[in-house]
């Protein structure tokens, strides 16, 4: 299991403190070049999108077909991560710009923000890899670790994770109405009934667009652009799944029980975020297309910090992790998405938490 | 240079109005409808105005004056309220509040007075040109003249205080208003002073200027605003509906004197700058702009703490910053983050009240 020694409260805090002078550090830093970064990103995700479906309109010729699935699902990829992820983690806000505001940000994404912004950046940014509480732990589909409790439903997990892969977008979506909880009887139909209509009003609207309007508008060339939508949909949800899979749950990422969060320090969330989460290492292409979330502990430690940053960040707080004796969880995409796929088959099946040495 | 011609585009605006309400609404994103709205024309926005600077003209030794014309998405206002200006420094975005007068023509005019290290002014008197487009917000605020103007005015101005009175003689004027008004002008040094040759030409007005940094001129009066200097100049003051504008401090020592004689009908407006205190613990008013309104606080605690321990609901997630979920619009006052240190009194801005705790006044929507 992971290599980082126990820290005692004293070093922990002092470890805290470290990041929060880099981040002090850094936000005295923010400005105008970050502006100017994030209009560019958003002003590449439009024109893409509108040149990706301008190519699909034009039918079937097959090269400008394949260039406008492309050109759309990067747009779709890039709304998804740098973008809308990005900027719903009020990573922007200092612009005080309305389109840029992270409480009401808008995202071409199944799922909608406003529960995006309650799962996603409070839930699992609290709580991160606590079981019980960070619901992203296998998103109610997959058994990743072995503390979680074994069900024979895990059984068929890399047929439940592969169908996640393809339908990323819709299983996000729905992952917010806690549906396993409705069929364990942990909350009521009248509570699940609440949540509905604006879950189902966000589904219908990006599917009548995607597979319904745009193609109509097409009219002759209704199939191409029908099949190019869903192809661009599709690398979206396999490269969103991926790389979220890679964030939390690769070999030496740490679970923890309930019982941590108890009287839990900043120095000690710190550690958390930290042993909970793993970087891929790649090339700038690579951190752009994942929305810097190939730097998921950088992500983790300062979630409100421009993801522009992450990079640079990562260099101090790699050399702040080995001074305090922490593992830096970082690899190669292929290499950690391997552990990854190890893990889904390994605790398919019934499996024991390793006991660590004392 | 913009794709469509402006007059083509505002004329465009107001036929867009299916498309802001009804069922296309919820097809259309704003946010994108704008985004390629400014590729083609920056007034091309579905709701959002942008107004062109027209010209820009220096007026006493600290005024800019600017003429802009508003984007046909603009609903105009009434003389006296104010409007938010938006100006993009640096990637930045930042708000202030003036209160324009309304040209014959449909234009707007802004009169901007340099602050001593004021980023937004110093910005405006230095870069703002001619073709350039700022945001400007929709006009508010209730400090408006009555549909039938009274016959007899009072207006009591001091330093920039003198924008909204302004506006209000310029309609009168507009109006063919026969009545009779008379003017306090309060300015430090007489240089201060804007739009001195407008008010000499309006007709009827008797203007008091008064000097409270520099030894007055024929005709003018020295020292700030009292009771006593109010029956030497103004011995009808009981009959007249008054209306004041200035600084926190001016406008309350007008208040204090209308309430200790019981005058009546006194309409005022208080541009508040932000109360400095630096040590911790200390009483000041937290404004719950859209629910409770005024409430007494501290600095020291958070905001968040402060408005649950009025019985406030504010949303919260994580409480330690991280989340954004708490994030809320402050529109004026200072606060300190706590986790960080450093005090931002910038007015309109998106602040996190689980690590935000005020030093000052503060104005939350809320
Ligand atoms: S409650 Fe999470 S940032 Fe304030």
């Amino acid at each position: 299991m992971a290599t980082s020694r126990t820290l005692s409260p004293q070093e922990s805090e002092a470890f805290g403190q470290e990041l929060d002078a880099l981040r002090n550090r850094t936000l005295a830093d923010i400005g105008a070049a970050d502006a100017r970064y994030i209009r560019r990103v958003r002003a590449s995700v439009r024109l893409t999108e509108l040149a990706g479906r301008t190519l699909l309109f034009a039918g079937f010729f097959m090269p400008t077909w394949i260039v406008g699935v492309l050109l759309l699902a990067y747009s779709k990829i890039v709304d998804n991560m740098e973008l809308g992820h990005n900027v719903m983690h009020g990573q922007y806000d200092f612009m005080n710009d309305p389109e840029f505001s992270g409480k009401t940000y808008e995202w071409d994404h199944s799922s909608t923000s406003d529960a995006w912004r309650n799962t996603h950046n409070y839930q699992h940014h609290t709580y991160t890899n606590v079981l019980g509480k960070d619901h992203d732990i296998g998103y109610g589909t997959v058994r990743v670790f072995a503390e979680q409790r074994w069900r024979p439903f895990y059984l068929l997990q890399p047929l439940w994770a592969l169908l996640q892969a393809v339908l990323f977008e819709y299983a996000i979506a729905i992952f917010d109405l806690k549906l396993d909880r409705y069929f364990k009887g942990k909350i009521s139909k009248a509570e699940l009934a609440a949540k509905l209509p604006p879950v189902k009003r966000k589904l219908w609207r990006l599917f009548l667009k995607d597979f319904v309007i745009f193609p109509l508008l097409a009219g002759p060339h209704f199939l191409a652009v029908l099949a190019g939508n869903a192809l661009a949909s599709l690398l979206r949800n396999l490269w969103t799944f991926t790389v979220i899979f890679c964030g939390h749950f690769t070999e030496h990422a740490e679970v923890f029980p309930a019982s941590v969060l108890k009287n839990e320090t900043r120095g000690a969330w710190y550690v958390r975020q930290l042993r909970g989460s793993s970087n891929l290492s790649g090339s700038r292409l690579l951190h752009f297309m994942t929305g810097n979330l190939s730097h998921q502990i950088e992500h983790h430690l300062f979630p409100d910090l421009p993801a522009r940053r992450y990079a640079t960040l990562a260099v101090e707080v790699r050399e702040i992790c080995q001074r305090y004796g922490q593992h830096y969880n970082t690899g190669s995409f292929a290499g950690q998405f391997l552990t990854v796929l190890a893990r889904i088959f390994r605790h398919a099946f019934p499996s024991r938490p390793v006991v660590k040495p004392a | 240079m913009p794709l469509l011609p402006a007059a083509l585009v505002n004329r465009l605006l107001p036929q867009l109005r299916p498309l802001r309400r009804g069922a296309l609404a919820s097809l259309v994103r704003e946010d994108i409808f704008d985004f390629y709205g400014r590729l083609l024309h920056p007034q091309l926005q579905l709701h959002r105005v942008f107004a062109r600077v027209l010209s820009c003209r220096e007026e006493g030794d600290s005024s800019l004056v600017l003429t802009l014309a508003p984007s046909a998405n603009w609903r105009g206002m009434q003389p006296g309220q104010h409007v938010a200006l938006t100006v993009d420094i640096d990637g930045i975005r930042h708000t202030r509040r003036y209160s324009p007068s309304v040209l014959p023509g449909g234009q707007v005019e802004i009169t901007v007075k340099r602050q001593e290290g004021g980023l937004v002014s110093g910005w405006l008197h230095e870069q703002a040109k001619p073709g350039d487009y700022l945001e400007l917000g929709q006009a508010e605020g209730d400090f408006v003249l009555p549909a039938t103007p009274p016959a007899k005015l009072l207006l009591l101005a001091a330093g920039s205080g003198i924008t909204p009175l302004l506006a209000m003689l310029r309609a009168l004027r507009a109006q063919a208003y026969q009545g009779d008004v008379v003017m306090l002008y309060y300015g430090r040094r007489r240089a201060n002073l804007a739009h001195l040759t407008d008010l000499a030409s309006f007709p009827g007005l008797r203007l008091h200027i008064c000097l409270t940094g520099e030894a007055p001129g024929d005709g003018e009066s020295s020292g700030r605003f009292s009771a006593a200097q109010l029956d030497e100049l103004v011995p009808d003051a009981a009959e007249r509906r008054a209306y004041a504008c200035g600084a926190h401090g001016f406008v309350a020592s007008v208040r204090a004197v209308w309430q200790a004689r019981a005058l009546p009908a006194l309409a005022d407006e208080a541009f508040t700058p932000p109360v400095w205190q630096a040590a911790d613990d200390l009483p000041i008013t937290l404004t719950f702009a859209r629910s409770v309104g005024q409430l007494p606080g501290r600095t020291g605690s958070t905001l968040l703490e402060q408005a649950e321990a009025l019985g406030l609901r504010p949303a919260f997630g994580c409480r330690m910053g991280i989340c954004n979920t708490c994030s809320c619009h402050k529109r004026t006052g200072a606060v300190r983050d706590l986790r960080t240190g450093l005090v931002s009194t910038e007015p309109d801005e998106a602040i996190r009240l689980c690590i935000s705790a005020p030093v000052g006044d503060v104005i939350l929507d809320l």
